[in-house]
């Protein structure tokens, strides 16, 4: 069994990894436990809240890949939280380590720094692989890359009527230029009525809307950091 | 009024060398630094000259500042020379004007500002000539010294005058020359003379935002002591708190508790004084619970920025330091005999670039990223 610990910086990220997990996985047996990380800013130090178990979802006779998901609730410590679990998961038993975080609120000019500084804070040499991968500004810019979503919300939104109503190309925008995706994934629902919220019911739905094969065979091509997370995950998971 | 830079040396050639290099300090700054790297010296000699200037210090220490004070527009040149327990240089002068002028064996040159001209004195050895007292001839000095008086430094980590008692003599003047020489009885008898159900209401508020609910704090005579004059009277601070139905004596509080009451006393008869101050905190938050620590440290950053007193703190808690934003930060660094401090206002790009490592405000200082030179470009 491979043992794989992910960290993701909130809800969005958690909803979005076990689907693309359960998705990739979807012939092995595997089993996904989700630690909820709080505290550290109002506490002596950060603590798991909630633990759920998604028992070998994937119903196979035996669990061939183990996924630990923690959230570190916040964009800010979840290098920090890869840090200061990477020995523990090591002496556990786990393989590798991955972090998932947006890129916001540091600007755009600014996500070359991100890049140079990523390895910075980690333990040299580490006991086992890690890196720390980034969405672009957030991670709605890769709902939107997967343009075939938009109609599973409502028949009515096709990329023509999209870029009737709102002027914007979903399937030729540079999805690393959008300023506030989860602003336009909203501006884009609003045209039938519907809406994106920063809620649990609102990352459900739009994740349970997405084409999986499609994201993962055809979206590669609309951003390098999107690219980057897919390449990681397929190594992983070889 | 608050200190601009700092620069100290002692024991120049000496094995006993030690010299902080000069800096900047901004109205608030927050020192912290790895374990014998010279952050408590670094407020202790802060301390030091502002307590040579305010006159609190009996005795003259040996060592060398340099110091500059910003008071609105004007800026105040300080050099301090001591060797051997006598003044041997003195210079003050204000944006380029000339107050004092001073070397050993050399008459002391004094400027008087209604003769408009630089009178020279003879001053006793051991006597700084900063501390005259004239508010005529000397205003300036006046000005520095009404500062340092009412400048202090608070060492959290001590029992902060716990164990002390106030005695108060029948007739005489109770009222604190300097916030240094004040026991918190004084302060307090003061506060409530002076500014009463205002202090009181301001007390229980700020109290009450890091966690201890509380009625009321008074003074109380302390029962079976004695003394040579029938008309002294010994007393102590009493809180009553919300949730007890009697008092409780300084010395039945806890250490955390009695802490807090004491900074919030002195600081906020400082505020309602609206005094110019710089307010020093080595170990901020100390023996009280993270959520009380950092509710207190909030709580006076708080009051430095809407009250605009300089506030200096120090700590070596690590979540204390990540509740701190880094803008405030001073890191010392140590090499050899010589500290370097290390801020926003001398390295902003390797503050900048320490944003961009995603970790907590902590791993500064655990990480030692100020030590890559590269990370100052």
């Amino acid at each position: 069994m491979k043992k794989i610990a992910i960290f993701v910086e909130g809800l969005t990220e958690q909803i979005f990894i076990i689907k693309f997990i359960q998705f990739l996985c979807r012939k092995n047996g595997i089993e996904i436990k989700i630690e909820s990380l709080t505290g550290g800013a109002k506490s002596t130090k950060r603590s798991i809240e909630e633990i759920t178990v998604l028992e070998s979802v994937n119903g196979g006779e035996a669990v061939e890949f183990y996924f630990l998901i923690r959230n570190s609730n916040t964009d800010s410590k979840v290098k920090s939280d890869m840090i200061d679990g990477i020995n523990t998961l090591s002496a556990a038993g786990f393989s590798k380590v991955i972090g998932l975080r947006d890129t916001y609120p540091t600007p755009k000019s600014n996500i070359n720094n991100l890049i140079k500084f990523q390895e910075f804070g980690f333990p040299n040499p580490s006991k086992i692989p890690y890196c720390l991968l980034f969405a672009v500004s957030e991670i709605e810019a890769w709902f939107i890359a997967e343009t075939s979503h938009f109609t599973k919300i409502h028949t009515s939104l096709n990329s023509a009527f999209i870029k009737d109503n709102i002027g914007v190309d979903i399937g030729d925008i540079n999805i690393e230029e959008i300023d506030h995706p989860a602003e336009l994934l909203n501006n884009i629902y609003q045209l039938v009525g519907l809406a994106y919220k920063k809620n649990e019911r609102y990352f459900q739905r739009t994740v349970d809307a997405m084409n999986l094969d499609s994201f993962t065979n055809n979206c590669s091509n609309r951003s390098k950091f999107l690219d980057l997370f897919l390449a990681e995950f397929n190594e992983v998971l070889a | 009024m608050f200190l601009k830079s700092i620069l100290y040396t002692e024991h120049q050639g000496l094995p006993t060398y030690w010299k902080l290099n000069k800096f900047d300090l901004n109205l608030i700054s927050l020192f912290v630094a790895k374990n014998a790297t010279g952050k408590t010296r670094t407020l202790n000699v802060t301390t030091a000259l502002i307590n040579l200037i305010s006159g609190t210090n009996k005795g003259l220490f040996d060592g060398n500042w340099e110091a500059e004070i910003v008071d609105d527009n004007d800026l105040y040149t300080y050099r301090l020379d001591i060797i051997n327990g006598c003044v041997n240089q003195e210079f003050l002068s204000v944006n380029n004007k000339i107050l004092i002028e001073r070397s050993a064996n050399v008459s002391c040159k004094i400027w008087y500002e209604k003769l408009a001209e630089s009178v020279d004195t003879e001053l006793p050895e051991n006597i700084l000539a900063i501390s005259r007292r004239d508010r005529i001839q000397h205003p300036n000095l006046e000005k520095i010294s009404e500062w340092a008086r009412n400048s202090y430094n608070f060492i959290f980590s001590s029992s902060m005058g716990r164990e002390q008692a106030t005695i108060f003599v029948e007739g005489s003047d109770s009222n604190p020359t300097s916030l240094a020489e004040a026991s918190l009885g004084s302060v307090l008898k003061q506060s409530h003379a002076l500014f009463k159900e205002e202090f009181d209401l301001l007390l229980k508020e700020d109290m009450s935002i890091i966690g201890y609910d509380i009625d009321s704090v008074e003074l109380t005579e302390l029962v079976g002591t004695t003394s040579n004059n029938s008309s002294a009277i010994t007393n102590i601070v009493a809180i009553k708190e919300s949730d007890l139905e009697c008092s409780t004596l300084q010395h039945n509080t806890s250490n955390g508790m009695f802490r807090a009451l004491s900074l919030l006393i002195k600081v906020n008869f400082l505020v309602l004084s609206n005094k110019p101050s710089t307010i020093l905190i080595d170990d901020i938050g100390e023996g009280l619970d993270f959520d009380r620590s950092t509710s207190l440290i909030n709580l006076i950053i708080n009051k430095a920025t809407n009250n605009k007193f300089q506030l200096i703190m120090s700590t070596n808690d690590r979540f204390v330091m990540n509740e701190v934003k880094l803008k405030y930060w001073n890191i010392i660094s140590r090499e050899g005999h010589e500290c370097d401090v290390i801020n926003n206002a001398n390295s902003p790009k390797l503050f900048e670039n320490f944003k961009f490592t995603g970790l907590n405000n902590f791993d500064f200082l655990k990480t030692e990223f100020y030590k890559n030179k590269d990370y100052y470009h």
